[in-house]
Parts: C-alpha cells; structure tokens; sequence
C-alpha cells in the first residue's frame, strides 16, 4: 500500500478492508435475488454498479432468449466471431451473480456508510497509489466504467446483436439510402447494408484498434522512458531530443508514406497509431523514475547491492506505472479519434470492412439527403470516447484526490 | 500547291493522294460542309429572349482539384487547365466539331498540299492579345518551335510528332512541313496558341516558374485572366473584343472557377447557390440535385472507361476462356447502379459509344455466372477439395486485384469480390495511393495480378502503346496480351484514308480485343455537371465542359 | 524555490533562454526535414508517375525528371533541397507551377489565420467557461456544461464540421442563419467596402474556427475549471474575501492570474493537434492553407512543398512551445530562466 490515510468522512473502508465491519446476516430472500436478478438490491438502493450488474444480466438473457437460434447455430459449427460472441454469453451469464454476491452484497450489507457508491473495483492490492475508493465514489467515472462496459459487451455479442450481416447487398437499388426505419433502425447505405449492424462490427475494430494501438505505445513509451531515466546521461538527451522531433512531427506525413510503402489497413493504422502515440507515456515513465530512483527505498535497493536491472522492474516501474495507466486510458479516446480522423482521409481502415471514420467517409457526398450515413457512426466515436475520458479522468483523480475536477 | 479542301477541310482529313480514296473522300466532304460554320457560331436555340437580355452576371464554376496553371508548355498536364486554356483563356488554330472533325477557329482557313507534306494556315487578322498586340503568324511559330523544343518537357509532344517545321509566310500566315498521317490537325485543336511577345523572352529553364502561367496570364479568348488566388479561384472576365464572327463578347460578365475538394460541400454549395455550375456530381448525390427545382444535371458520355486489368503474363490469367468467365461471373449493372448511380453503360470494348466508329450492336458480355461456372470447368478450374474455393493442379484460385485509394473504385473492388466469390474465385482487394498504383503498374517486372482503373482514351484512337505486339516494352502495355495480327490493323489504323475504311478498321480492333479480354471494360463511365436551373446555353459533350462557355448566359432572375 | 529576480536581469535571462531554445530547435527541425525526405523518398512513385499517359513520350519525362533534379543520386539531391532551403526559395513546385516561397507565401496567411482565431477561441471561450463553472462549481449550470464541455471534447472535429454543414445547409436553418461553408472570401469581395470585407471574411471564419477549436476549447474548460478551483481554495483567496472584496474582484482580480498559471502550459500541447486538424478541416471548408498543401503535396509526391510545409509546422510547433514556457515565466516570477 502507499500508505495514503483514508479518507475520515469517506464511509466504510473498501470491501479489501472489511474486516472490522460488523457483519449482518443475509435472509436467504436476498441470496435469492441476488441469483435471480443480480444487481438488482444495489440496483434499487441507487448503486450505479447495481444498475450497471443488472443491465449486463438483463442484456445477456435478451440475447441468449431473442437470439436463440443464432447460439444454437454456433453450437453445430461457428466461425470465431460468434465463439467469442457465446464464450461471453456464458462467461458474462455466470459472473452477473458472483458480481452481486462478492462486490455487491457487502456494500448493501454496511449500514452507516451513506456516502461511498460501493468500491466495487477490484480490489486495491499489489501496492499500486490508486484510491480506488475514490476512483469508485467518482461519479463521471462510474457512467463512463458503464457505458464502456457496455460498448465492450456489445463489441463483443457483435454477432447475435447485429440485425444483418455488415457486408451483406442484397437487391442494391432497392434497398440503399433507406431512411432509419422499424427494420433499419439507422438506415442503409449506398449498398443497401444495414448502418447499425455496420456500426456495431465498427465497434469491434475502433475498440481493437484503440487498444492494441496504445498497448504497443505504452511498451515503447515505458521502454524509451524508463531507460533514459535510469541511464540518465547522453542517452537521456539524446531520447529525449528524440520524443521532441516526433512531437513535432506531422504524423500524416508518416502514414501517407507507410501507406504508400506497404498497404493501408488495420494492422498499418494500428502499428502507425501505437508507433506514434508513445512520446507522452515515455515522457511520464521518465518523469516518475527521476523522482522514484531518489526515494528512499530504491536507494536502500541499491545499497543493498540489488543489480540496476532488478532495481527498475522491481522497485522503479510498478510504482512509476499508475500515471502511466491514467494516459493509457485517456490514450484509448484519443487513438480512436485518430483512426477515425485517418480512415475518414481513406489512409485507415479500408472497405468493406467498416470502421467508424471510413463510415462517415462514405457518408459524406450523399450527407445532404442520406444524413444518417455519415451520422451515427460519428455519435458511437463520440460516445465511445467520451467513456474512455470519463473513466480516465476518474483514475485521474483518484489517484490524487487532492486535484479533484481537475481534469486535462 | 493544290488545294484539297478549303475551311471544309475533310472531317477525317486525309491529305494522302489516290483516286479511290478520294471518291470516299467525297462523301465525307458533304457531311463537313453541312457542319461547317455552323458551329462556331452562337449557339442560337431559345429565340424568344433577345440578345441583351442575355448579357451581365457571374457564374461559379465549382471544381474539386486546383487548376496549378494555365501554361499549356509546363507539366503536370492537368484536365481543368486544359480546358481553361483551350475554351477560356486563348485560342486554339482549329476546334473540334460534333464529329470530331477540324472546324476553323483561331485559323479561318487552311489549304493542304497534295502530297500531304505541307499545310498552310491562313489566321484571323481581327485577334487581339489582352495586352492590345494582335496574334500573327510569329505567335503560331513560337508556339510550334517551343512545342518542339528538346529542352521543355512540353508534355503533348507527341501530338506534333509528324510535323517537321514551320515558316512564316506573312503576319497571318504560317506553313508547315509534315509528314502524312490522317488525324493530323488534332494537336492545333488541343494546343492553343500562345503569346510570342510574352514568353519569346522567357528561357526555356525558368518557363516553368513564369508569372504567365499562374498569375499573369496574357491570352486572346473569349474571356480574360482577372486573378488567381491559389488552391481557392480563378476569376475571369468577358473579353469585349473578341471576334464578332465567332460570337462576340461572352454573355457573362464574369466566369470564377473556385476549388472545393470536398464534394459534399460541393452540392451544397449548389442547393444553396453559391456555386452556379459543380463540375463532378458524386453519383450518390444525383438523385438530390435533380430533386432540386432550382437545379439540373447535364449527363453526356465521356471518352473514360472502367477497367481491370489482367496480368496475362501470369499463368493463372493467361486463358482467355478464363478472362471471360471472370467478365461474366461480374454483375456489371449492378456495380454501375450502386456505385456510379447508373452513370454511364456496361462497356462492350475499348470502343466507347462517344466515338463515330462505335456500333450500337454490340452487346457487353452478359452477367452469366453459370456460363461463367462451365468456361472456368473447362479450363481446369474446379472444386476439388470443398472449400468453395476453385483450384487447379492443387493451387486455389486466388488473386490480388490493386485498387486507387478512390472510393468508387474501392467500392467495385467490394462488389467484385462479392460477385466472384460466387462462382468459386477469391479476390483480395489491395487498396494503394495513387502515386504508388501508377509507379507498381508501369514497373517492369509487373508485379501486380490484376488492377482496377479508369481510363480516358484520346479523342483520336491509337492503341498501339497498349497492345502491340512490337510495343512490349512499353510501360503502358499492362495486360501483356498482343496478337500479331491485331498489330497490322492497328498500324492502318492512323493512316486510314477515309472515315468508312477506318471505322471497319477500329471495329476490327475493338472486337478483337473484346474476344480476348485483355482486360475487363467495366463501364463507359457518364459524367454528371450540375448547374442552375437559370443557368442556359451549357452544352457539354466528350470535347470538354467549358466548349460552350462563351455563348452561357444566365436568366436575370438567376443573376 | 529561486528567489524573484530583478527585472534586469531577468530581462537578460530571457534574451539568453531564448537564445539557447532557439539554438536546441536547429537540430530538432534537421531531423525533422531530413526524417521527411527519407519517408517521401523510401515511398514508391516520384512526382511525374502519376502522369502515365501515351501522349508523353519517355523522353519528355526523361526531361521532366531533369528539370526536378530527380535523376541526381539521393544525397546530392538532399543537399540541393538544404542548400535551397538556407537561400530561401525552398525549391520548385511540380504540381503548382511555382517556387515554393511563392506556394507557401500564399498558402500559410491563410493557415495562421484559421489557426490563431481558433487559438483564441480555444482559450478565452474555454478560460471563460471554466471560470463560470468553478465560480459556481456544483450549480445546475456547472453540471451542465462538465458535460457538455467533456462531450465536446470527444467529438472528431471533421465529424463535427460534416454536421456543421448539414445543420447550416438545412432549409429551416439557412432562412435565417447564412453562413458560408466554404473557402475564405465571397465571390464579390474584390468590390466590397473595408469593413465589407472584415465582416466578409469573418463569416467565412465561423464554421471552419468552431470545427477545428471546440473540441480543445473544451479541453481548455475542463482545465480552467480545476485550476481556478484549486486557487480557489488557498488561503489568500479566503484572506482577500475576508477583506470584505467583491467576489468579481476576488475572482478576476486575484484568482483568475494564478490560475491562468497551468493553461498557459496547454498552449505547447495543443499546438501540433491544431496544425495536424487543420489538413482535415481545411479540406472539409475548402480552405487554401498549408493543411491541404501538405495533403495534395504527399499525395502528388511533390517533394519540394512537402519537405517546407514539415518544417514550417515543426518550426511553428517549436515556436508555440517557446512562446508557451516564455509566458509561464511572466505569469510565473518563480520560474528561473535557464532551469528545465
């Protein structure tokens, strides 16, 4: 543990810590509703992860229900899509009520709490300086926890959610540029292809992308920085120098040329997004090892005789990680606005493959009598960073309370 | 000298002696008679509104991409700016008429030698530069000896290829030596004349850079250079001396040309009336704009067709049998429905329905998957292991098709993959930016299966740099298909005497190529302008979207 | 903590600062130029590929090539580009016609202008809403523009300009609300009055500004808001209320300065994401600037107006960061030139 004083006013200590909580028992009516309708005590209590536990139970059972038949064809032969789709079908069916049980039921069960919204993070071990508890008392970051994951279940239900097959044309002319409708809730576009159902596979690459991009910026990013951090010296300099020029670096100028190297497409926007995208974290790895490798425990790692190696993947990087994981998440948002930015530009994701930015790319020369082409798909990039934002400025301040509403 | 033809020079102007090809020859010269004159003149259709109500107004012209000068001498070669220079801004010695014969322009006449070797252009003497000086002869010289200079990339060379030199007879009247060939005027109807005055002093080294063509340009047509603000409009003004004979002053006051890259800002400008004219409505747009009271579309074929292209240099496309299943396996009505909105026809050849030579029986090959299914059975291609994927002594039949980084292409490579899928074939799409595509396709070693493109074929056809046998080396010969046989009609071609003999020549050609599909003519693609619905006297055909510009006028309401 | 310095010598500290800042950014904009000509060079295609036509024959390419200088082995070439470069001309623009001074002479008002009106839309509309928000943090008000400043904040500024458009073209909009949506003058400007033309251009400026700035406008607010907050809090704050100062005072008196203090610092960061959204937003409102000269440079491969528009964008990157730290400082008397 850091070693942060809890908060006095802040209710019950966290679920990590319940030790002392007096403990009430539970009616079996309540372990009960906690199999039948998980969530749903916390739920009418006003607990936003209640309502967040009970959507995902009622959302998984209407798409197991509806789409009967769709996970009964999975059964007799699937493609990996729908595999995933059903692995998380059963997965999420069967974590709803453990969730209720392990994170929910204590928080119900702590009269006199009043203020905390249930720390119902996991819990905040491995010594980490993030204050979960604040992190879950922050309500943004609690809508936007829910809505992303929300947008991850549904990334990954994709198959039995979308109403049509995202590539599918039927007969062209008579079924394109159909207005939003009972059958086409957000329309078709100019092949008669059904928005939505584009629009959700277009979850799963902007989501991928989003991810995968910043995993790769984050190794660099720690990689470059921790090393010039601890080398300190020419090498600090010169790295440093380095993250300056790609800072101010056109990023566009890269990708045309990659582009024009190799092919457009997820794995170049992906690789382009991640290989651009790490001067920040390195910048913060290096900031956060200047500052630790004074501390006193590294320096006594040291005396000790520990080799510098073990010293940094011991002692310097998990605690100079925490800020790290703040960017990674807001990085998440911003990644996505870029791909969308670069396949909107037709540098990006390529067709037929959908993808948010090159849906509104296609959209853009019928806009004025087929607006919700290019619509919609740019509300799910607004929405979808908006939760990456939203959770990211949570782990903000709950890793230092202090700074509350302070928000880049 | 004898004198062959006079102003009605022949349409298809053969200066090549012999009595047969004469008496052909006469039959062409009563159909030019009939179009002689006549079209350079006003376009005089609505009768009922007197000519000074015509007068006054402006018209913005919205086009996608900047045109970066005015000089036709300086490369790139771009197409706005061609036709800026060859219908806007100066003169060209001849014009092109419906037939795509030679009418007189900035030349009132011109007489041919007999033996074809010489050709005397006799000028309008009432031609003014914008800066007062008159055109002359000395102004077609410099023109011709600057085309011809070694040390200019003047990128339509080869349009001159056949004329050897020029002399100045008198201040308006210039000779040239040539060598015979059919088509021999069409360079002067493309290549304006310009100002010896001007650029005499300019060297060769810095005429790339000259203030002419991007900010001072000194012209003699129908309209004159006001200012250019790049990447962001050209505007033009009515010139008020330009020759009575050939229309007068232009009705407009003023013509701006201004670049919006985006087309959706394009149309809207339209429906909103900031712009009078767009010169390139978006297919998906087009049901919007002729939706619009306030605007109409002009349709008209262009000379550019849709194609793949197949590597017969590989195994796998060297088959014609296999070449046409994949034609007929591609819903090609579909694709231009969907992608082009109906823009244009299923193309039937090289030959286009543009062209005079075109034959209204042929038939496209049909979407035929079935068909398709038995030719690939027939070559070998077959199912064998279930996977719904064609193979062949154990090799799938899979390909990779490049495709320009423009939507519509992108989005017929998503059609065709879909329709091929169907009978058995895997295509995989490859999207590459512009630059690299041109690069991969004219490279040596070909690296490339089959690629997606359009192309625009010259006005007078010679197709020998993309099938000839003794062209192999041509970086233009992408399919690698030739037959010897073809190269001999093909040689005639140009110098085909009359217009009977080269259209049985030309359709010789199309249905060869046709047969052995080479490539795959997707479409003989329609261009769609929108405009004001007060917006009157446009006519656009396959000779350019400005030919008219001089005799637009605007309705006074529309002003 | 340094002591405050006497305004001599700090003026002497500036000069200095400056000096050496501008000195480091030598080095910087190299690399980037010289990272720029590899990339466009390592690209397949060079400027006269694309102009594949058979009226071309190959020795009036081969001169095309000549003209260019691209027949020249690539480090010879990379010197004549520097050696261009240091007499100012920048070299010969393939696709436009002209030297590139001439090009970019052009090109780059126009983009200084979007970018500045953006700039300060960014930060006083963002300062001024994060201020209103912290005044009355927790208000139905506050809440309501936290969310809409951290909406705004995620929307894709093309995106935004898309529906800019289509909400100003839309009948029942444009009645009463006629706003340009394209280039940067109307087609009668040449003949309108002084302040004709000021408004003219004004209008012009509106929805490009809006596409390109709000979402860092909202940026700036999310910051403002918790900055002024934080000062908000300390105890002159509480000391000068407790003199009996009017609340305005207090805010824009005392406050407002220190917390201006970290937006100042967003200036540097928000600099590149301005110049990357203008090649966007540019071509979305047919803007001539350097965002869309840079695009069609890539593009065309014209390599001459690819290689000054990268450098003149690092070297206004560099800029902005100087200017930004320069700032800090005056706000700042803590900050000691010469200290990182």
């Amino acid at each position: 543990m850091s070693g942060r004083e809890r908060d006095p006013q802040g209710g019950g200590p966290g679920p990590d810590a319940n030790v002392g909580a007096p403990r009430r028992p539970e009616g079996p009516g309540a372990v009960l509703a906690d199999y039948l309708l998980p969530g749903a005590r916390a739920a009418l209590a006003g607990r936003a992860a209640g309502t967040a536990v009970l959507g995902a139970w009622v959302l998984l059972w209407g798409v197991g229900v509806l789409r009967a038949g769709r996970v009964a064809a999975t059964l007799r032969g699937g493609v990996v899509d729908e595999w995933v789709a059903l692995a998380t079908l059963v997965i999420g069916l069967a974590a709803c009520p453990r969730a209720a049980r392990r994170w929910l039921a204590p928080v119900l069960r702590r009269e006199g709490g009043g203020v905390a919204d249930g720390a119902w993070g996991p819990a905040a071990g491995g010594g980490g300086p993030v204050d979960w508890e604040a992190f879950g008392r922050h309500r943004q970051a609690a809508v936007g926890l829910v809505l992303l994951g929300a947008l991850i279940l549904v990334a990954l239900l994709t198959p039995y959610l979308a109403p049509y097959d995202p590539n599918a044309q039927h007969a062209v002319v008579a079924t394109r540029f159909l207005s939003p409708s009972a059958a086409h809730p957000l329309g078709t576009d100019r092949f008669g292809r059904d928005v939505l159902s584009r629009a959700l596979y277009g979850a799963r690459i902007s989501l991928s992308i989003g991810f995968v991009a910043v995993a790769i910026a984050i190794s660099i990013g720690t990689l470059v920085g921790a090393g010039a951090g601890m080398a300190g010296g020419a090498l600090d300099t010169v790295s440093m120098r380095g993250v300056d020029l790609l800072l101010s670096f056109p990023r566009l100028v890269l990708l045309i040329a990659l582009v024009a190297l190799f092919e457009p497409g997820i794995a170049l926007v992906t690789l382009v997004l991640g290989v651009t995208g790490w001067m920040g974290t390195a910048r913060i790895v290096r900031g956060q090892v200047l500052s630790i490798r004074e501390e006193e425990y590294v320096q006594a790692a040291r005396a000790l005789g520990f080799g510098r190696w073990r010293v940094l993947t011991r002692h310097v990087l998990p605690n100079a990680l925490t800020p790290v994981i703040v960017a990674a998440t807001l990085g998440v948002g911003n990644t996505i606005l870029a791909e969308a930015a670069l396949s909107f530009l037709g540098l990006g994701v390529q067709p037929p493959t959908a993808s948010w930015g090159n849906m509104v790319a296609s959209g853009r020369d019928v806009m004025l009598h087929a607006w919700w082409i290019a619509a919609f798909p740019g509300v799910a990039i607004v929405l979808t960073v908006v939760s990456f934002n939203l959770v990211g400025d949570g782990l903000r301040d709950a890793l230092d309370p202090r700074r509350t509403g302070r928000l880049r | 000298m004898r004198v062959l033809g006079r102003c009605r020079s022949p349409a298809a102007g053969s200066p090549r002696g012999g009595s047969a090809a004469r008496a052909a020859l006469a039959v062409v010269l009563a159909a030019a008679l009939a179009a002689c004159g006549g079209e350079g003149a006003p376009g005089g259709s609505a009768g009922s509104v007197p000519d000074s109500a015509r007068r006054g107004g402006t018209v913005v012209i919205a086009g996608q991409t900047e045109i970066p000068g005015v000089d036709p001498l300086v490369p790139p070669p771009d197409y706005m700016a061609s036709q800026v220079e060859r219908y806007v801004l100066f003169m060209p010695l001849v014009q092109l008429g419906s037939d795509l014969g030679f009418r007189p322009w900035l030349a009132r006449s011109w007489d041919v030698s007999e033996d074809s070797t010489a050709v005397v252009f006799h000028l309008r003497d009432d031609v003014a530069w914008s800066d007062g000086e008159p055109v002359t002869a000395r102004d077609v010289a410099f023109t011709f000896r600057k085309a011809k200079d070694p040390d200019i990339p003047f990128p339509n060379r080869a349009y001159f290829d056949r004329w050897d030199s020029v002399s100045v007879v008198d201040a308006h009247t210039v000779r040239f030596r040539i060598r015979p060939y059919s088509q021999f005027l069409f360079g002067w109807s493309q290549v304006p004349v310009l100002p010896r005055h001007v650029l005499g002093d300019v060297p060769d080294s810095a005429l790339a850079g000259d203030p002419f063509g991007t900010s001072a340009p000194v012209g003699d047509g129908p309209f004159r250079f006001v200012r250019h603000d790049q990447g962001d409009r050209w505007v033009f003004e009515a010139n008020p001396d330009f020759p009575e004979e050939l229309g007068g002053r232009p009705w407009l006051d003023r013509l701006v040309y201004r670049v919006i890259p985006d087309e959706a800002t394009a149309v809207a400008e339209l429906a909103r009336g900031e712009a009078d004219l767009f010169m390139n409505v978006p297919p998906g747009a087009l049901d919007r704009v002729r939706s619009d009271s306030s605007l109409k579309v002009v349709t008209f074929p262009t000379s550019t067709y849709a194609f793949v292209a197949w590597n017969t240099r590989r195994p796998l496309l060297s088959d014609a049998r296999v070449r046409r299943a994949l034609t007929m396996a591609m819903d090609r009505e579909a694709m231009l429905q969907a992608v082009r909105g109906g823009l244009g026809r299923v193309s039937a050849g090289p030959l286009g329905p543009w062209h005079w030579a075109y034959d209204t029986a042929w038939k496209p090959l049909p979407y035929d998957p079935d068909s398709a299914g038995a030719l690939l059975d027939a070559a070998g291609w077959r199912d064998t292991d279930g996977d719904g994927i064609r193979d062949r002594h154990g090799r799938p039949f899979r390909f990779t098709l490049l495709v320009p980084d423009v939507r519509i292409r992108q989005d017929i490579a998503v059609m065709m993959q879909a329709d091929l899928r169907k009978v058995g074939v895997y295509l995989e799409p490859r999207t590459r930016d512009f630059a690299s595509l041109a690069g991969a396709i004219q490279d040596p070693s070909r690296p490339y299966d089959a690629f997606l493109l359009s192309w625009s074929e010259d006005l007078v056809i010679d197709d020998r740099d993309y099938w000839a046998c003794d062209r192999r080396e041509n970086p233009l010969q992408f399919s690698g298909w030739c037959e010897e046989t073809l190269d001999a009609v093909m040689d005639s071609i140009p110098r085909a005497t009359d217009r009977a003999e080269k259209r049985r020549l030309l359709r010789e050609y199309a249905e060869t190529v046709q047969r052995a599909q080479p490539y795959t003519f997707l479409f003989d693609e329609d261009r769609a302008v929108g405009l004001r619905a007060g917006l009157e006297g446009v006519e656009m055909d396959v000779r350019g979207e400005l030919r008219t510009v001089r005799s637009w006028w605007l309705r006074p309401g529309a002003r | 903590m340094a002591p405050a310095r006497s305004p001599l010598r700090a003026g002497q500290g500036v000069l200095r600062y400056t000096g050496r800042r501008l000195l480091e950014a030598v080095p910087l904009l190299l690399g980037i130029v010289t990272l720029t000509f590899i990339l466009l060079h390592v690209a397949p295609g060079d400027p006269t590929t694309a102009y594949f036509n058979p009226n071309i024959p190959p020795d009036v390419l081969e001169q095309m090539r000549r003209n260019l200088g691209l027949d020249r082995p690539l480090p010879v070439q990379y010197l004549d580009w520097l050696r261009s470069f240091f007499t100012g001309h920048f070299g010969y623009s393939f696709s436009q016609h002209r030297p590139v001074a001439a090009v970019i002479g052009d090109a780059l008002p126009n983009t200084l202008l979007l970018s500045g009106v953006s700039l300060v839309l960014i930060f006083v509309l963002g300062c001024a809403v994060g201020i209103v928000q912290a005044v009355r943090q927790y208000s139905a008000l506050d809440q309501v523009l936290t969310v809409g400043a951290l909406t705004l904040y995620s929307v894709p500024g093309f995106w935004l300009g898309l529906m800019l458009i289509l909400l100003v073209s839309a009948p029942a909009v444009s009645s009463w609300l006629h706003l340009p949506i394209s280039g940067m003058t109307s087609i009668g400007y040449d003949s309108m009055g002084t302040w004709g033309r000021i408004w003219d251009q004004v209008r012009h400026l509106v929805l490009p500004t809006i596409a390109l700035g709000l979402a860092s406008a909202a940026g700036v607010a999310r910051y403002m808001r918790g900055s002024m907050l934080e000062v908000i809090r300390q105890d002159y704050i509480r000391t000068a209320r407790a003199k009996g100062l009017g609340e305005r005072e207090v805010i824009l008196g005392h406050a407002l300065r220190n917390a201006l203090l970290p937006v100042v610092s967003l200036l540097g960061l928000y600099l590149p994401l301005l110049f990357g959204g203008t090649v966007v937003i540019e071509v979305v409102f047919s803007w001539p600037g350097m965002g869309r000269l840079l695009y069609d440079g890539i593009l065309a491969r014209d390599y001459p107006v690819v290689m000054a528009a990268t450098f003149l964008f690092g070297a206004l990157v560099v800029a902005g960061n100087l200017v930004s730290d320069l700032l800090y400082a005056a706000v700042d008397p803590r900050v000691r030139y010469g200290e990182r």
